[in-house]
């Protein structure tokens, strides 16, 4: 039995040096592109297209709903305790600060996660990977590297579009519940959004996607062999992303409030 | 002169031993093929030697230089002057025909121009016999034209070793006519060829030095062309 939980945690250890040694490789191979990523520019381009662009229209429509709800929901309830002046407040913090970063990437996550993995997981069943070792081409670099990059861009662009969408809804809901002017609506949100409300923001969308690129791309790799192992590795890294995002929204939360 | 020395390699996958501490060495301009029953590892012996595959154990060095302690810049030397063929053609899927013989160029000649590229690619194209559209995805060719394109891909970056996996199965008999021709010439050239085939008209054609493999384990001999007829 101590044999086998001792192997059980060597296993483990080798598993977290491996996966701090992955990190380390592809950030040092995603600086590298910007300089010898000539021929995986074509995948960081497709990478913008397929998380990006495809996932606008959900993420915009998304952060519409939300914005509406959040001022329907919220704004009789602090009239009734008088603090109407907080539903600025109260939208800035939740659109931008805490639920649209983590709604993006979980839409990222669903969406992307799973496609990434499952790709390099058939390449690795394929034996592409190997060719493109045979060749002279790193896989990291050339496979990894573009969508690291290109999921950590979306997931921060689309959570700008999510927090515009999210703010500029309820400017239109307000008319029906609180009839305020534009002018007024916008004064009172420029008022509350802090520059430190929009880095934490920001840090938050780039690490989420950080993290969905890594686990997507490490989870591909983990296949050996057979095709079978490719659905698997997919579920891996939709459970493992989400769970990363989580860790990493409850220590930039707690730091940013410290 | 030596051109790869493997010592004392052994592989280990999913705790099943493939290849068991083995060593040999291959010299320039020389003939060789793996041979031995399937599952015997010969392709996983190939990939090791190709240094696809990292050893568990031991170490491959190709003009005494072990691979896997190269640096960037030796290792794309490396895989310039060594390209692979594999049994499976292992042509990247979401990329065309084009793209997948420019990448070599690309990699080890990024100064080349797209016209001299161009050139070369319908060069290669033509000397293996592949005279259809290269703008296609590989899944819109037969198994016989991925086995050409994925050698045009191996000679496109002119390396001196070949490693042939199956390189002729699938292919018609015209074909695999073109590609013995092909070669030949490439072997006459004084270039190394490193091959598993178990076509015997090919290993007819192609003899030299023989590497038993069985059971992960190499006996070396010279073919006995008798033994072919």
């Amino acid at each position: 039995m101590f044999e086998k939980i001792g192997a059980f945690v060597i296993s483990k250890i080798h598993t977290f040096w491996y996966g701090i040694g992955y990190v380390g490789r592809v950030l040092s191979c995603s600086v590298r592109f910007f300089s010898h990523g000539k021929p995986s520019r074509k995948i960081f381009v497709m990478q913008l297209l397929f998380t990006y662009i495809e996932a606008l229209p959900i993420v915009i429509l998304l952060g519409l709903a939300l914005g509406s709800v959040i001022y329907i929901v919220g704004y009789p309830f602090l009239l009734n305790i008088g603090q109407t002046s907080l539903i600025y407040e109260m939208l800035v913090i939740v659109i931008s600060r805490e639920l649209g970063p983590i709604l993006v990437s979980l839409v990222v996550t669903a969406r992307s996660a799973n496609a990434i993995s499952t790709e390099i997981g058939s390449m690795v069943a394929d034996h592409e990977i190997e060719s493109y070792v045979s060749v002279g081409v790193d896989p990291v670099e050339h496979i990894v590297a573009p969508r690291f990059l290109g999921v950590t861009a979306s997931v921060f662009l689309l959570n700008l579009y999510f927090s515009f969408a999210g703010l500029l809804a309820p400017s239109v809901i307000v008319q029906l519940v609180n009839p305020v002017s534009f002018h007024e609506y916008f004064l009172g949100l420029l008022q509350t959004l802090t520059v430190r409300t929009i880095l934490v923001s920001c840090i938050k969308s780039i690490l989420f996607g950080m993290v969905i690129s890594i686990c997507s791309t490490y989870y591909g790799f983990k296949v050996e062999r057979a095709s079978t192992e490719v659905p698997v590795v997919g579920i891996k890294a939709v459970g493992k992303s989400m769970l990363f995002i989580i860790i990493v929204d409850v220590v930039v939360t707690a730091a940013s409030y410290l | 002169m030596i051109l790869f020395k493997v010592q004392n390699v052994s592989f280990v996958s999913q705790q099943h031993t493939i290849v068991n501490n083995v060593s040999f060495e291959i010299e320039k301009g020389s003939i060789n093929e793996f041979h031995g029953p399937s599952g015997g590892g010969k392709s996983t012996l190939l990939k090791l030697t190709a240094g696809i595959l990292i050893p568990t154990q031991g170490s491959v060095l190709y003009n005494n230089k072990d691979i896997q302690t190269m640096t960037r810049s030796e290792d794309l030397h490396f895989r310039k002057e060594c390209s692979f063929v594999f049994q499976d053609s292992a042509l990247w899927a979401n990329q065309t025909i084009l793209q997948n013989i420019q990448l070599p160029l690309q990699i080890h000649f990024p100064k080349m121009s797209a016209g001299e590229r161009s050139e070369r690619i319908n060069a290669v194209c033509a000397k293996v016999g592949y005279d259809k559209d290269l703008n296609v995805r590989p899944s819109d060719l037969s198994a016989g034209e991925q086995k050409k394109i994925a050698l045009a891909r191996a000679l496109v970056s002119e390396p001196q070793t070949l490693f042939l996996d199956e390189c002729t199965s699938s292919l018609d008999d015209g074909s695999a006519k073109v590609v013995t021709h092909l070669l030949h010439q490439y072997v006459s050239d004084g270039n190394t060829i490193v091959y598993i085939s178990h076509n015997e008209k090919f290993r007819w054609e192609f003899p030299g030095l023989l590497f038993e493999v069985n059971n992960g384990q190499v006996q070396e001999k010279a073919i006995d062309i008798d033994d072919l007829r």
